[in-house]
């Protein structure tokens, strides 16, 4: 079962770095993250399990924290990317993917590989080219329209 | 509509939804179930079965989706059960779904389709909830317990010194016995020996009375209801305050009114209301020195209209202040000096009667004082409401509705646990014919299971009144005596369907309530 939700917290005057950590579910305290920032950038890095309860206290989070502060995502996971295409709320006018996780593949040992990209680097809806440490090109494993969805919302 | 157009609808769907041919090779997975199974369109291309995909949780053992199979064969929508299954990549992660499948026949070209209702977060919360209740129940009855020890604690006093008295005449006898036997007794000693000795028992008899009262008390409580006799449940208590009332010179008068008193109580937990309140009462009387002395009286009453049972605790003492009025129902709120009250003892009351669909609200005395009065539902409605919801928890099964009549509560508890036991009836006790007619329409009754003489009216009159009704229950009669001339009365009542000789062996009950049921007549 997925651990504990967890926020570590870092100030820098009007902005607030939190990394998050665990299950955002129906357990998960969201209360720990403080309003009356400008600045909010969430690390979603150790996140590893969303369910609808977390999803509907994340976008209660939103909420809170108002429509004037400026949001940043940073290193979302897969399922944070597919929860976000699903749900409308998860992003709004103020906030912003600074990069996120997809999903490749690796013919040549057979491997699935999450690969951190900007989201400055997809360009018309495609998925930038990878290649593994032999420098062999690494096959998407995702429809991109699918994967991608968020970008043309925003 | 093109495949290619359905697919495109199917992916915006939020839930999964899988295709796959008849041999179960996945042949198209929407975006939802690509999400949550972890599919990508490279598996897919690679041909996935099914067993590749799902296992039974912490195993590798594959799922089986006889759904499919069934679909199939029928040619019509299956729905699964709940079923619980993990992913092969993550065997330790699982979900739980409910399955709808249909198979979608055209040109030699069976497609089956698989939707995926997702419960898991329902179920986990539901674990949760059933939990916490659980520690909740855990925790309240705890409190409770506590609440009984305290009450113990703070009748030590006045019980030490009434199991005291006792216990110094019966030392007292025996000793004046041991002198009198030793060496010989002579014959005409006998006679005071014996007196000794009787006087030392009845002695060691009424601390016996005074412990099993205590024992009653004390006895952790169980959720169990059952029939009562509130009458003789309240003259226990009177018994077991017996101390405390003559310690602070007050005078409790049972008032009862004539009527059977019967609740649907669990005995236990009513004991410690009727406690509390009383206790209440007399420390509320420990403050003043009426002129008419302290006297509390404990009325026991029937709404004959309503069905409705009264319990109510009178004093004369010197009421509830204007300004306590509010709290007295929130716990920790006591008004008596620290060390002399929990400030519990209401909130428990409040909450014990509560969960038997009751009430309780204080009025003043008139002339001065405080009434504490508890209102019960009859126990026509209570063992209904109780039975139904209980039976609505197991079972999507319409609850067969028996309704019994019998002035004795002993009579009630014993055809209700044999009747209980069946999953599918839903027990109604009554004690007053009048009672039981007025619910036999309102409950739309199954079956009366009456006693044939029963005080006020015989269950052949009362069986007679629902002949004409076509909506009429069954009537089953019972009798212990000798009945030929009744069973006479009862020739041509087509809503008589059995008759019971007692003392009648359970299994026996239980066929001729079924039997009943199909329409035939046991006797």
């Amino acid at each position: 079962m997925a651990g504990n939700f967890q926020v570590k917290s870092q100030i820098e005057g009007k902005k607030i770095n939190a990394e998050l950590s665990g299950a955002i579910n129906e357990d998960a305290s969201l209360e720990q993250i403080p309003s009356g920032f400008e600045q909010y950038v969430f690390d979603f890095n150790n996140v590893n399990l969303i369910n609808s309860c977390g999803i509907r206290d994340w976008i209660g989070l939103l909420d809170r924290l108002g429509s004037n502060v400026k949001i940043t995502y940073k290193r979302c996971p897969q399922i944070i990317i597919e929860q976000i295409n699903m749900v409308k709320g998860f992003i709004r006018p103020n906030t912003s993917i600074e990069n996120f996780y997809a999903p490749y593949f690796d013919p040549e040992p057979d491997q699935e590989i999450k690969v951190l990209i900007k989201t400055s680097d997809i360009q018309n809806g495609k998925a930038p080219a990878m290649k593994n440490g032999k420098g062999e090109p690494l096959e998407f494993d995702a429809i991109e329209d699918q994967y991608f969805f968020f970008l043309k919302n925003k | 509509m093109s495949l290619d157009q359905f697919e495109s609808l199917l992916n915006l769907l939020h839930e999964p939804i899988l295709i796959c041919s008849k041999d179960k090779k996945i042949t198209y997975v929407n975006y939802a179930a690509a999400t949550f199974f972890q599919i990508s369109p490279r598996m897919l291309r690679s041909g996935l079965d099914l067993k590749h995909i799902f296992v039974l949780p912490g195993t590798e053992q594959s799922f089986n989706f006889d759904i499919l199979d069934e679909s199939l064969k029928t040619n019509d929508p299956q729905v699964s059960g709940e079923i619980h299954l993990a992913l092969a990549k993550f065997p330790d992660i699982s979900f739980f779904f409910v399955l709808k499948a249909f198979t979608s026949s055209s040109e030699n070209n069976d497609k089956q389709v698989i939707c995926f209702r997702d419960l898991t977060v329902e179920k986990n919360l539901y674990n949760k909830y059933k939990n916490q209740i659980k520690e909740l129940e855990e925790g309240h009855a705890q409190i409770i317990q506590a609440d009984k020890l305290a009450t113990i604690g703070e009748m030590t006093a006045s019980l030490s010194h009434e199991i005291s008295n006792p216990l110094t005449i019966a030392a007292g006898n025996i000793e004046v016995a041991l002198a009198l036997l030793d060496p010989t007794p002579e014959l005409s000693q006998i006679d005071i020996v014996t007196k000794c000795v009787r006087d030392a028992n009845e002695s060691l008899s009424v601390i016996g009375h005074i412990l099993s009262d205590l024992k009653g008390f004390l006895h952790k409580s169980e959720e169990k209801r059952e029939y009562v006799d509130l009458k003789i449940l309240a003259q226990d208590i009177i018994s077991l305050l017996g101390p405390e009332i003559r310690q602070n010179k007050v005078s409790l008068q049972p008032k009862f009114s004539d009527t059977e008193i019967v609740a649907f109580i669990n005995p236990t937990k009513i004991r410690q209301v009727m406690m509390n309140l009383i206790k209440n009462a007399i420390d509320a009387l420990a403050e003043v020195q009426p002129k008419e002395g302290r006297k509390i009286f404990l009325h026991l009453e029937k709404d004959q209209s309503l069905g409705h049972l009264f319990l109510k605790v009178v004093d004369n003492g010197p009421g509830i202040p204007e300004k306590s009025r509010e709290q007295i129902f929130v716990p920790f709120y006591t008004t008596k000096k620290i060390g002399e009250g929990t400030g519990l003892g209401l909130p428990i009351c409040q909450k014990i009667v509560t969960a038997f669909g009751g009430k309780i609200w204080p009025e003043e005395t008139p002339g001065g004082g405080c009434t504490f009065i508890v209102q019960f539902p009859g126990i026509e409605v209570s063992a209904y409401s109780y039975n139904e919801r209980y039976l609505s928890g197991l079972s999507d099964k319409q609850g067969i509705k028996i309704l019994v009549i019998n002035d004795e509560p002993q009579v009630l508890n014993v055809l209700n646990h044999m009747i209980g036991r069946q999953e599918d009836f839903v027990f109604i006790g009554s004690t007053s014919v009048a009672d039981a007619e007025k619910i036999i329409e309102k409950f739309d009754v199954d079956i009366v299971l009456t006693d044939i003489k029963i005080p006020s009216r015989s269950g052949i009159e009362m069986a007679k009144s629902f002949s004409n009704n076509p909506q009429s229950p069954k009537f089953i009669l019972m009798s212990g005596g000798v009945v030929e001339e009744e069973m006479k009365k009862i020739h041509g009542l087509k809503n008589v369907a059995g008759f019971l000789q007692k003392p009648f062996e359970e299994s026996i009950l239980i066929d001729t309530l079924r039997s009943a049921l199909k329409g035939g007549r046991q006797s």
